[in-house]
């Protein structure tokens, strides 16, 4: 005699969750009970249409970051400030241009990504309309965040020392609105975290480009003088001290 | 004296080759990681913010990470929790389903009856209990078995099976009525 196998068990057969002897015995009771073989059609159906239904909706384009997230995951090597030289010709660039960042880094607090961002322009900076405010999730980042690791819409790329016993970190940032990327370096001093130089990369909105800082942010950190890149050891030292020697 | 270039900072890429696999699996992971968070909100972009935010948990926390077990099963448990603690905030504001970018997949218009009943399919399962919907998310959307989703769920099989069943109803309940009337699928 054949028994009818229980709601569960023809749930499990039709997601093909049952070992060979169990399979086998459903599979008998499904010759003899029309109603569960429409149980097994009406589970199938179900399955194939949620799993269709979400496969269709994640054929979406990722948005800017979760795109940047997963370039950076794909990404061989984590490449930084990799060439101090224009590509387009020029060492640095015009003064007119990188003085803006230094000279504002005297006084930009790393609080800056909350100021109301104006967007790019033809420099090529990122600039805010009411001006920057202090103590924001990037001096958070700047402070605790290993290199390599992604915090909110920010990654630290590198963390090295400059000829004036500061430490600075060169960070990735998504900046809204506007979406725009853009390549920074801030520096501890005495007063904490502040920006030395932010630049927006070029492509505009959502671009990504692997190695990180453009001509002006390469250009700030030659003036710094840099030393070389810490290692993790290193860098996971002073996280730990505070940024203090 | 002369006067030197800018000095080239050669910054070397992270010395730890676990690490670099350890992104490299992660970003593996990421179609289903996105797909599944598509179950959990129901909105493109809601699913972006939440498989951005665990994967950036993920990268964090990858000490806690023991190698050789799931890592599918441990970033999906981040997920869920990121997940379940951004409900518990917005209680009451409630699930939405953004229609738009259920049309930004391009299938309204080019097969409306199919786009109609991922509609109706995707508002189903953002209607369903949070624990309901996960069991889809694991189990019909990325075909784990129920034995792993249980073992994810911490949680016993039977029940796995229990929530499954009930999701189901509702949603063949959605897929009977976005047929025509007196037509077969």
């Amino acid at each position: 005699m054949t028994v009818k196998p229980t709601p569960e068990e023809v749930m499990g057969y039709a997601d093909g969750q049952l070992d060979a002897g169990h399979t086998k015995r459903v599979e008998q009771a499904l010759f003899l009970y029309p109603e569960l073989r429409a149980a097994v059609e009406d589970h199938r159906r179900t399955r194939a249409a949620a799993h269709e239904d979400f496969e269709a909706m994640a054929a979406a384009p990722l948005s800017p970051g979760l795109a940047r997230v997963a370039e950076m995951l794909a990404a061989p090597q984590r490449a930084v400030v990799h060439s101090m030289t224009s590509r387009r010709g020029s060492a640095r660039p015009p003064a007119s241009v990188w003085a803006w960042p230094v000279a504002a880094a005297a006084c930009l607090a790393v609080g800056v990504v909350s100021g109301t961002l104006v967007g790019g322009s033809d420099d090529g900076l990122v600039r805010w309309r009411d001006g920057p405010s202090a103590g924001t999730e990037l001096t958070r980042v700047m402070e605790g965040a290993p290199s390599g690791a992604v915090s909110g819409n920010t990654v630290v790329v590198a963390s090295f020392a400059v000829a004036d016993g500061r430490h600075c970190r060169q960070f990735e940032i998504g900046l809204k609105p506007g979406n725009v990327t853009a390549d920074g370096v801030a520096c501890r001093g005495e007063r904490g975290w502040s920006v030395v130089v932010l630049a927006q990369r070029p492509g505009g909105a959502g671009g990504y480009q692997a190695a990180g800082g453009g001509d002006l942010v390469a250009a700030a950190v030659a003036g710094l003088k840099p030393g070389p890149r810490m290692d993790v050891d290193a860098e996971r030292a002073l996280i730990g001290r505070g940024w203090k020697n | 004296m002369k006067q030197r270039g800018p000095t080239v900072v050669a910054l070397k890429s992270m010395s730890e080759p676990d690490e670099t696999r350890f992104r490299h699996e992660l970003a593996a992971l990421l179609p289903r990681l996105r797909r599944f968070a598509l179950v959990l909100t129901g909105a493109v972009a809601d699913a972006d913010d939440l498989t951005q935010s665990a994967l950036e948990r993920a990268l964090t926390r990858q000490r806690l990470f023991t190698p050789g077990t799931r890592m599918d099963s441990w970033v999906f448990r981040i997920a869920q929790n990121l997940w379940i603690d951004q409900m518990r905030a917005k209680r009451s504001r409630g699930t939405h389903l953004d229609l738009e970018e259920v049309d930004a997949t391009g299938t309204i218009g080019e097969d409306h009856e199919m786009a109609t009943d991922r509609i109706d399919i995707a508002r189903t399962v953002a209607a369903l209990p949070e624990e309901q919907r996960v069991v889809v998310g694991l189990v019909l959307v990325e075909g784990w078995s129920y034995q792993e989703a249980a073992d994810m769920l911490k949680t016993p099989i039977g029940t796995v099976m229990s929530r499954l069943s009930r999701a189901r109803e509702k949603i063949r309940a959605a897929l009977d009525a976005s047929e025509p009337a007196g037509g077969a699928r």
